[in-house]
């Protein structure tokens, strides 16, 4: 274009176009069709699809399922990336090995698995005095289990980098040791914990795999949206199908997008701004 | 308040990293830590300020055996190499963390800790970047700013831990003339570690020379400089050339060359080791009785005092010599010249290094 350009890095016009390409194909495209289709529904159908109590119990259910799980993650993630960081005990390469099974193991073996841990007749289930298996609670459980590594893998690196000298700081100042923390830690670590939290609370929202075992789907109670999705699609609905996608895709999108613009704030006063 | 150390030892693991080692701060000095990387310096700075436990041994602050005491009774201020300020606190905040942590009773007024912070920014000269971010400054600014913040909390005793190491020779240099004089305004007893001899012996009222956990001397930097206690201070306080030889009443003979050594008229034919200071060696055109004979190498002639490095072959030696411009310029040397060297005076160590831990004798 201009003279200017000279003064970008190397290479800048053609990853760009490698960029733009690659991400066209991979994630507008399908989304774009997903949208096309939508768009053979009239208005109203779309209207009455998506509204339909049935449909709308499943958003609320998917997004405060996965959004309890994110901030339980977020929390105790934050705990197993500190104790893995700063304690040495022995078996510590084990237990970050097992962080990362979540990722590798199928979803529908993890869901069986919890289900017969805390289904009322389970190991855990018959010991607990409430029911989870079958509840939001159940489907929370199986979402904590897929989530963690997110939160942990994205917090350990910060964690590392930290270091301890900004709590002997602290420390030499006359901090107590929850000031500390307050104060000096855990703003540090706000924008990697909230990156950890969105994609925890991302995956929980999409997760169908090992929910389905767990929640027993009844209408209005335990049914994800995910799962509706599947239920149109097997009576070729296909149409109110990705309409109910559709909309569950922007509702992800303005969140992702806020907690997105939520970091940038926090991260511009931490990093360079 | 003066800092008093006694018997401290510390082991990790296999390792010794001090041995038996005291030392004495008295009120209102600034004494300098130095010794090479890993000599245990910046572990007795940590364990004063209660960061590490020692293994053994006493810290006393003012009198009082504070061994147990934990941080905050302690009233120690610390300053980090990497300064470790607040990254999303601004430089003001950074400067009032220590007075807004105390509990609500001690706690200045809002008005109050700005006053001081304020006022603390000035001592520093920086009172201009109150509302930026450390990220917005100089590693020397961020420096100041850390030194304004351990001193915001009234410390008795201010702790540096190689406090210009990650600054640049100029910036150094400058901030270090500007600990000195900070130091003689506010007249807080003051222990700073180095590895920079320069700076040690610029900056401090008195330094201690530590080597594996060691104390190898201690004293002003006159004394160590010019007394110094044992090979190892010699070589660590500046450039050296060494000479093997032997000692025999009182007289060094050092590979063809012959000089007096004073302190050890007892001597009977005992194996030495001899440092000559490069200033203190003489290099002339004429032949002198006694003098060695070596080629010139190179010549640097920056700065006030030109090095010359030279190759005595006979003895398969390179030796170095510094002398003013003018004699450099008067002698008009040339490389590749072969030249007279005679050390002017040495000092010499008779050789009995201890090989089982590898540490220096007398």
């Amino acid at each position: 274009m201009s003279r200017s350009s000279s003064s970008r890095s190397p290479g800048f016009g053609i990853s760009l176009g490698i960029t733009m390409a690659y991400l066209s194909l991979m994630v507008a495209l399908p989304l774009a069709a997903l949208g096309a289709k939508t768009f053979s529904l009239s208005w109203r159908v779309f209207w009455e699809t998506v509204t339909s109590p049935r449909v709308l119990a499943s958003y609320r259910i998917s997004f405060g399922t996965a959004f309890a799980a994110a901030v339980v993650n977020a929390l105790l993630g934050l705990l197993v990336a500190w104790v893995l960081v700063r304690y040495p005990f022995p078996g510590k390469r084990l237990v970050d090995a097992v962080i990362d099974l979540p990722f590798a193991l199928p979803t529908a073996v993890a869901g069986i698995a919890l289900t017969k841990l805390y289904a009322p007749e389970g190991w855990f289930g018959h010991l607990l005095p409430f029911k989870v298996a079958y509840t939001p609670l159940g489907i929370s459980i199986a979402l904590l289990f897929i989530g963690l590594p997110f939160v942990v893998r994205t917090l350990q690196p910060v964690l590392e980098e930290l270091g301890t000298e900004l709590e002997e700081a602290a420390a030499t100042l006359g901090a107590s040791r929850w000031q500390t923390l307050s104060r000096v830690v855990f703003p540090e670590l706000g924008p990697a914990l909230l990156t950890g939290f969105a994609l925890a609370f991302a995956r929980g929202i999409g997760e169908y795999g090992s929910v389905v075992f767990i929640s027993g789907n009844m209408p209005m109670r335990t049914e994800i949206t995910p799962l509706l999705i599947i239920t149109k699609l097997e009576q070729y609905e296909y149409a109110q199908a990705t309409a109910i996608a559709v909309v569950m895709l922007l509702i992800s999108f303005v969140l992702l997008l806020g907690i997105n613009l939520l970091q940038r704030r926090i991260s511009r006063k931490v990093n360079h701004g | 308040m003066s800092i008093e150390i006694a018997n401290l030892h510390k082991r990790f693991g296999q390792h010794t990293i001090l041995e038996n080692l005291n030392l004495k701060v008295e009120t209102g000095q600034l004494v300098a830590l130095l010794g090479p990387s890993g000599s245990g310096k910046t572990t007795i700075l940590r364990i004063i300020a209660d960061l590490e436990q020692a293994d053994a041994g006493t810290v006393i602050l003012n009198g009082r055996d504070t061994t147990q005491d934990p941080l905050d009774k302690r009233r120690v201020g610390f300053v980090f190499q990497h300064y470790a300020l607040f990254r999303h606190m601004t430089i003001f905040e950074n400067v009032a963390f220590g007075l807004q942590v105390r509990p609500r009773a001690q706690r200045p007024s809002k008005k109050d800790i700005s006053d001081r912070v304020r006022e603390l920014l000035s001592l520093v000269q920086l009172d201009w970047v109150a509302d930026r971010y450390p990220h917005q400054l100089s590693g020397g600014q961020r420096q100041r700013v850390a030194l304004a913040r351990a001193l915001a909390v009234e410390p008795e005793v201010l702790l540096l831990d190689e406090p210009f190491g990650a600054l640049d020779a100029k910036v150094r240099a400058e901030l270090r003339r500007w600990l000195r004089k900070l130091h003689d305004d506010t007249g807080i007893t003051s222990l700073f570690v180095t590895h920079d001899q320069e700076e040690a012996l610029e900056v401090a009222d008195r330094i201690a020379v530590l080597h594996q956990g060691r104390l190898e001397q201690e004293g002003t930097p006159e004394e160590v400089y010019e007394h110094p206690a044992n090979p190892f201070v010699f070589h660590f306080l500046g450039d050296v050339n060494l000479f093997h030889g032997r000692v025999h009443q009182g007289q060094a003979e050092l590979a063809g060359v012959s000089l007096p050594a004073p302190g050890h008229e007892g001597a009977e034919n005992a194996p030495a080791v001899a440092f000559v200071r490069p200033h203190d060696v003489e290099l002339s055109r004429e032949p002198e009785p006694g003098a060695l004979v070596a080629e010139i190498t190179s010549i640097h002639s920056f700065g006030p005092l030109a090095r010359v490095q030279l190759r005595d072959h006979q003895a398969g030696r390179d030796l170095e010599a510094a002398l003013p411009l003018e004699r450099l310029r008067a002698l008009r040397l040339t490389l590749g010249e072969v030249v007279f060297v005679t050390p002017r005076q040495a000092k010499v160590f008779l050789d009995q290094p201890t090989e089982a831990t590898g540490t220096w004798g007398i």
